[in-house]
């Protein structure tokens, strides 16, 4: 199930990446404002969704963003393959299949089905942000290795409440992004780790500055949980996004997760590449 | 001695220097014009709109609403519009931007291609970037009375 899932992932990737740049089945809206998919499969920055909406479907129109991505740390390592699905830039529908491998050749699975909604404003034009709702239903394939590891449960559905801006002629006369999130959730390390039986409001965010128009640099957070007194780290990257064209998009990041389950210093780097069509 | 006399002296025009710079950047506010000369006056935005004209009709998409048009009396119009939103000394002569969309029921993805086309114009004749997002600005001010009219 999981080989076929990534092979599926995988070919959809590859065909997308072949059709990409020259298809113009769906490009309505502006360069860089479909963002990234993030490594749970809903559009946004590298490890926050955001208020936008995956591919460059804007109204009356419909589009698909399929994406790879790999942090790579110093004792873990995860895989996330993500396909979602625009629709008329008010609606979004995804999915992604991660892979977490651990120390001592231990490998968690994780599927994340997710769907967010515009609720109202625009990224851009008007002066109130873009809000969202997003819900990310997140479940392990493989609980039996979570059992041992004395996890209470192997499903979770986060809520995710979503804001963004983007400002143009902001911060030194550059398009200034800002995102805020607030999220309730039960996973530990995202799900990652399993859920808890308790839920906790959580606070993220993300800013990025466009030096022109096919690149951002930015910066975000992602407020982590206490469960029983076990705090998390609270996550943070800094990135650079390139967005040469619609039909594809990259990022890399240099990620600092801090402290997961009991290994310290958990940095490394994120690599992102998308195709839209 | 005479060092740390000279120290104190240089310390003390350097805080003067920084009052003086303070007091006048702060002070100092955009002129009402700012971006219009930053735009190049009338001769830069003319030569805007003339490259905004060819972009356009190399883009379909956009084209086709402008199949009626008149270059050059939308050429005439634009530049005032521009001069006049820039803080330009000029007078709008043409219909308002309700108005003037009336009727064509622009999408926001075609909202969106124009600007695609004002933003490689701007780029084609080499406008900096602060300058492009200005008038950025200003173009998406106009969104909400172009599309779905």
């Amino acid at each position: 199930m999981l080989q076929k899932f990534a092979c599926g992932t995988v070919l959809v990737f590859a065909t997308a990446l072949s059709v990409a740049p020259f298809s113009d089945a769906s490009d309505g809206k502006l360069l860089g404002t479909s963002g990234l998919l993030s490594i749970e499969g809903s559009a946004g920055g590298g490890i926050t969704p955001w208020a936008v909406l995956g591919s460059y479907a804007e109204a009356e129109e419909f589009g698909i963003s399929a994406g790879f991505s790999n942090t790579k740390l110093k004792d873990y390592h995860l895989k996330t393959g993500a396909l979602a699905f625009g629709v008329s830039n008010r609606i979004e529908f995804s999915a992604a299949q991660q892979r977490f491998a651990l120390p001592g050749n231990l490998q968690l699975g994780q599927n994340i089905f997710g769907a967010k909604l515009r609720i109202s404003g625009d990224l851009i034009f008007g002066s109130a942000p873009q809000f969202a709702i997003t819900l990310q239903h997140k479940r392990h394939q493989d609980t039996a290795l979570l059992n041992a590891l004395d996890v209470q449960k192997a499903t979770g559905t986060d809520v995710v409440l979503s804001a963004s801006k983007l400002w143009l002629d902001g911060v030194f006369g550059r398009n200034t992004l800002v995102n805020l999130n607030a999220r309730r959730t039960r996973a530990q390390e995202t799900g990652l780790l399993g859920f808890h039986d308790d839920a906790k409001w959580l606070a993220e965010g993300a800013v990025a500055i466009l030096p022109n128009r096919f690149w951002a640099i930015g910066a975000e957070f992602r407020q982590k949980p206490d469960f029983d007194g076990a705090a998390e780290t609270h996550w943070r990257d800094v990135f650079i996004a390139w967005f040469p064209q619609k039909g594809v998009s990259t990022a890399l990041a240099y990620v600092d997760l801090g402290t997961i389950a009991g290994r310290k210093s958990q940095t490394g780097f994120f690599f992102t590449l998308q195709a839209n069509f | 001695m005479k060092n740390s006399a000279r120290t104190t002296a240089n310390a003390r025009n350097f805080a003067l220097l920084l009052a003086l710079f303070l007091f006048f950047g702060c002070a100092a506010k955009p002129q009402p014009d700012a971006l219009y000369q930053e735009l190049g006056a009338q001769l830069g935005i003319g030569r805007l709109v003339d490259a905004m004209i060819v972009e356009i009709k190399a883009n379909p998409k956009v084209m086709v609403f402008f199949q009626d048009t008149q270059f050059d009396y939308f050429r005439e119009r634009l530049i005032e519009d521009i001069c006049v939103r820039s803080g330009g000394p000029c007078e709008y002569k043409g219909l308002s931007m309700a108005e003037a969309h009336s009727g064509m029921q622009i999408r926001e993805s075609e909202f969106n291609y124009f600007v695609e086309d004002t933003q490689r114009a701007m780029q084609a004749i080499g406008l900096q970037t602060s300058t492009q997002n200005k008038l950025l600005a200003l173009l998406a001010r106009e969104r909400s009375e172009v599309i779905r009219q």
